[in-house]
């Protein structure tokens, strides 16, 4: 027992080298694992994980601050008289950090595609306007035959602007639906790891309470 | 998730950023538009030029006229004063002016026409440049979208191919409770049959276990048969002092 956690122990050591050591940013890439696992476990509040990315991608070396954090969620969990869900089968509480992870790279992809979904619609608006304005143009100038058929076929190309982009927010709205039925499925996953790890400890227990009664 | 596929991903992840930083469509379009919009004030600022060069040909037109109808009126002038000389003079001045107004007409015309078919460009260029601006915003628009969709692609991907090994560590961890669950009856069966000793129950097998669980409940039934008598008498005790009252009660009604 002793040795397969001390093996364990060492590749988890060799793999955070291995990382470190051939990413291209050096730290950057630990630094933005172990940020997204604190705010996955709810360590983080979401503004700060936001403000801390930003100055991650910056080039910002920010372990001071993440571990400041990480001293106050254990403190304010202390103060609060809750603890943190923690693991001693290691391939469970790993598999926990992975999920963690997994939480906080779901919200920022939520946040990118609600921002690309909000830029697309504000375009379509200001397509449709645009096709309505260069209408009443068209109008204005009816004497004018040519003028007049060349602002419509402006008004016809921006109209079709306009369609290409409700499309696309129609993709993007059931791109997010894939993501919450993603979330609901790690939600799921985090469960079932943690009532595993539960049972487990209950059978060991067992297990050597019996052991030692003979 | 092995060591050899979590290199890969640090691979991948940093072949991503660079490729992300090298290519950016937005800028191209932007300097496209930049030119459109340079275009479009060259065209401006000849349209302005050439309504200048109108404008002094209209006025030398104008001068030029004027000085016809003023040489033809120096012309009579002279004549009926009967200076011939003086007329031919001013005749000839009028001639020369009259030339030279011939040979600004055309020029005019072809003012007129440059004008026109700069208005024509300047009106094309507007409607280019508007079309041009609605098309960029929706590629950048699209381009982001495309991107924010192709890392949703990505996480799902990534995040499905996590899960189904998180799956197996949960399928893991279910066996091994299985096969302490299975060790666990073992021990017990092996301890009900008396082959194992239960330091706890000595001398148990599983006669003594069943003769013991019949005592068991025949101690309990004793117990409650002891428990119901007391219960009996102490009912009937305090039943006596209610049959005492029901007579006041009686009386009562």
């Amino acid at each position: 027992m002793f040795l397969q956690e001390f093996f364990e122990a060492a590749v988890d050591e060799l793999r955070r080298f291995i990382e470190e050591t051939l990413s291209v940013q050096g730290p950057t890439h630990r630094l933005r694992r172990q940020l997204r696992m604190m705010y996955g476990r709810g360590e983080v509040p979401r503004e700060t994980f936001y403000q801390l990315l930003g100055k991650l991608e910056k080039g910002y070396y920010i372990e001071g601050e993440l571990q400041s954090l990480h001293r106050q969620a254990v403190r304010r969990m202390e103060i609060e008289g809750r603890a943190g869900f923690h693991s001693h089968n290691r391939e469970i509480a790993r598999s926990l950090d992975r999920l963690a992870i997994h939480q906080a790279i779901i919200d920022e992809t939520r946040m990118r595609l609600n921002l690309a979904l909000s830029q697309v619609q504000t375009q379509r608006q200001w397509a449709r306007q645009q096709a309505d304005d260069f209408m009443q143009r068209a109008k204005a100038a009816m004497p004018d035959e040519t003028s007049a058929r060349a602002l419509l076929e402006v008004r016809l190309q921006l109209l079709d602007h306009s369609h290409l982009l409700e499309q696309r927010a129609a993709a993007l709205q059931n791109d997010l639906l894939r993501l919450e039925a993603l979330e609901m499925r790690l939600g799921m996953y985090e469960a079932e790891l943690m009532i595993a790890d539960s049972r487990e400890r209950l059978a060991r227990e067992e297990l050597s309470l019996l052991r030692l009664r003979q | 998730m092995s060591l050899l596929k979590r290199i890969g991903a640090i691979f991948q992840e940093s072949a991503h950023e660079v490729i992300e930083g090298v290519e950016d469509p937005k800028l191209s379009l932007d300097y496209s538009l930049l030119k459109l919009e340079e275009i479009r004030s060259q065209v401006n600022r000849s349209l302005i030029e050439v309504s200048a060069a109108r404008k002094r040909l209209e006025n030398q037109h104008a001068q030029l006229q004027a000085a016809v109808h003023k040489h033809h009126n120096q012309a009579q002038e002279a004549a009926s004063l009967g200076r011939d000389d003086l007329a031919r003079k001013a005749l000839e001045r009028r001639q020369e002016a009259l030339t030279r107004l011939t040979a600004l007409e055309p020029n005019l015309k072809n003012l007129d026409h440059q004008l026109g078919s700069l208005k024509e460009s300047q009106s094309n260029l507007e409607r280019k440049i508007a079309l041009f601006r609605s098309k960029r915003e929706e590629l950048k628009v699209i381009y982001d979208a495309s991107r924010a969709q192709v890392r949703l692609n990505e996480t799902v991907y990534g995040i499905s191919r996590d899960l189904a090994d998180i799956g197996r560590v949960i399928q893991r961890a279910e066996e091994r409770i299985e096969e302490m669950r299975s060790r666990s009856d073992a021990i017990e069966g092996l301890a009900a049959e008396g082959v194992l000793i239960d330091i706890l129950e000595p001398g148990k097998d599983d006669v003594s276990t069943e003769l013991a669980a019949i005592r068991r409940n025949q101690l309990i039934d004793e117990e409650l048969a002891r428990l119901k008598k007391p219960a009996l008498v102490s009912s009937r005790q305090k039943m006596i002092p209610m049959q005492d009252q029901e007579p006041e009660v009686d009386s009562e009604e």
